[in-house]
């Protein structure tokens, strides 16, 4: 009976933690290297994503890395920061670094590749979709 | 001593090409990107006459590259058909932009002048034109390059302030050297109270030497008085600009207005006039329909300029089939008439020698791209 009882109770919290995680990981997840902030919030991340800040308050330049084009993830920035459009936002980055006001962003594939590439570039900052990335480059939403 | 200087920035543009060459070769992040376009049109003018044609368009060469943490360089090389029919290679900006201070930068080089929106954000790139051609402004009043320094904010502050001031040779000067020791000042500012909406104005100032005209002057040289035959005092040249844009998902809209005030010693000050205004509406997500009106009057006491009203009305429709690739389609109603009969400059439109206005309709169809 005890160990009934036990198996159910944990099958359940199972279930729960299951669906949690599932949760957690279809929302939005911020990664960043050396970004000097401790956590940022809904503007400052507008103004990341629109070229509207050069550097990190620690001075290191800001490096953008999204979701490729043929991603199915880059249709959700999109809708966060461009109109909704995936040809908005490639068009606003082609026409910002024409004018010669941003540096151009980095495009990636797959979130294994734009975990990897901002591991490896302090300054860079991304948006995850798939998972939460690894602990040390998370950046918390402010509230 | 003329001579010395001469020599002396040669060389110093040599070695700047020579470092920016070798930091190019040794960047992890330069990036190459081709614009380009072709046109066909039909005219019919008033009096009778049609023409057509089919036209290869400028084609752009677009490097840039973040050389490390402060420093980025951007080139703009284009290969244009002239109207003889051969093939003229210009470098349009060669730009090194140091962002010393959060978003403020220097930038030296030679560059796009930050007069209007037009000119500080569409360059040379045919694809992210909303139209079809440049305003008539850029041929008659708003001198389009410079080669010098600027100092440029942008992002400043809740209502996102920029301000640009370029000290740079002026429009007697050429891409290599100016031809007198008078620099041309600009000051510019904006400000972006929301996303896709920039409301600016600006200050040109500039003194041509004996009213010579260089290569910065703009693009349409024929407009301007030749070095030889016309007025040789110097011109005192000032333009004030206004500028409005608001570019949104379902609307958009350009207004530029330019003053500008050349003063001679013979005549004194002839004050012009040049304003552009743009409305388009998007339909989905790919399609838009557009109006735009272009009008421009040079004064009759005007020594540098050749004196004129201009007036184009067009309709148009844009396909962007994605956002590399835009196929553009333009009815135009134009008309010129030139003030003077006579050819006191005794060249180009000028020459003409009459009241009469050129007037007429013509049909264009532009594909843009880049890659």
């Amino acid at each position: 009976m005890d160990f009934k009882l036990t198996s159910v109770l944990a099958l359940v919290l199972m279930v729960c933690f299951n669906r949690v995680d599932a949760q957690e990981a279809s929302k939005p997840y911020i990664i960043g290297n050396s970004i000097g902030m401790q956590s940022i919030d809904d503007q400052q991340l507008a103004s990341v994503f629109n070229a509207e800040l050069q550097f990190w308050p620690n001075k290191n330049r800001v490096t953008v890395v999204l979701h490729s084009a043929k991603s199915e993830h880059i249709s959700k920035t999109a809708a966060m920061y461009y109109d909704g459009s995936v040809k908005g936002l490639q068009r606003f980055w082609l026409s910002i670094v024409f004018q010669g006001r941003s540096a151009t962003p980095v495009f990636l594939m797959t979130e294994p590749e734009i975990i990897s590439y901002v591991e490896r570039n302090p300054g860079a900052i991304a948006i995850l979709y798939e998972s939460m990335g690894p602990e040390n480059l998370r950046v918390p939403m402010a509230k | 001593m003329r001579y010395l200087i001469f020599y002396v920035a040669r060389a110093a543009i040599a070695f700047l090409i020579l470092i920016v060459c070798q930091t190019l070769s040794f960047s992890q992040e330069t990036e190459v990107r081709f614009f380009g376009h072709m046109d066909a049109s039909y005219k019919y003018a008033m009096d009778g006459s049609q023409e057509s044609t089919f036209s290869l368009g400028e084609h752009d060469v677009f490097i840039t590259s973040q050389i490390n943490d402060r420093f980025s360089f951007l080139g703009e090389t284009i290969v244009a058909v002239t109207s003889s029919g051969a093939f003229r290679i210009s470098m349009e900006r060669a730009r090194v932009k140091y962002d010393y201070a959060k978003n403020h930068s220097i930038i030296v080089g030679k560059m796009h002048t930050p007069i209007n929106y037009w000119n500080d954000v569409f360059h040379h790139g045919r694809l992210f034109y909303p139209t079809i051609y440049r305003p008539h402004y850029f041929d008659l009043i708003v001198p389009i390059h410079t080669s010098g320094i600027r100092f440029q904010g942008q992002n400043l502050g809740k209502h996102r302030f920029g301000y640009d001031v370029v000290v740079g040779n002026g429009m007697s000067s050429t891409d290599f050297m100016d031809v007198d020791n008078r620099k041309s000042i600009t000051a510019a500012f904006h400000f972006k109270p929301r996303k896709g909406t920039r409301i600016g104005a600006s200050y040109y100032n500039d003194k041509l030497i004996g009213n010579f005209t260089g290569g910065h002057v703009g693009h349409q040289t024929s407009f301007h008085t030749p070095s030889e035959g016309g007025y040789s005092g110097d011109v005192g040249y000032q333009v004030w600009s206004f500028s409005l844009a608001n570019f949104q998902r379902k609307s958009e809209s350009l207004v530029e207005i330019s003053v500008n005030r050349n003063f001679t010693d013979s005549l004194g000050a002839a004050m012009n006039v040049a304003g552009f205004l743009y409305q388009g509406f998007r339909f989905g997500e790919n399609h838009v329909v557009y109006t735009h009106l272009d009008y421009a009057t040079i004064d009759r006491n005007d020594l540098h300029t050749v004196p004129l009203i201009l007036t184009e009305v067009a309709l148009g429709y844009r396909r962007e089939i994605n956002y590399l690739l835009a196929l553009k389609f333009e009815l135009e109603y134009e008309r010129l008439t030139y003030l003077h009969t006579g050819s006191h400059m005794g060249h180009g439109h000028m020459g003409h020698g009459h009241m009469a206005p050129e007037e007429g309709f013509k049909f264009e169809i532009q594909l843009a791209y880049g890659f």
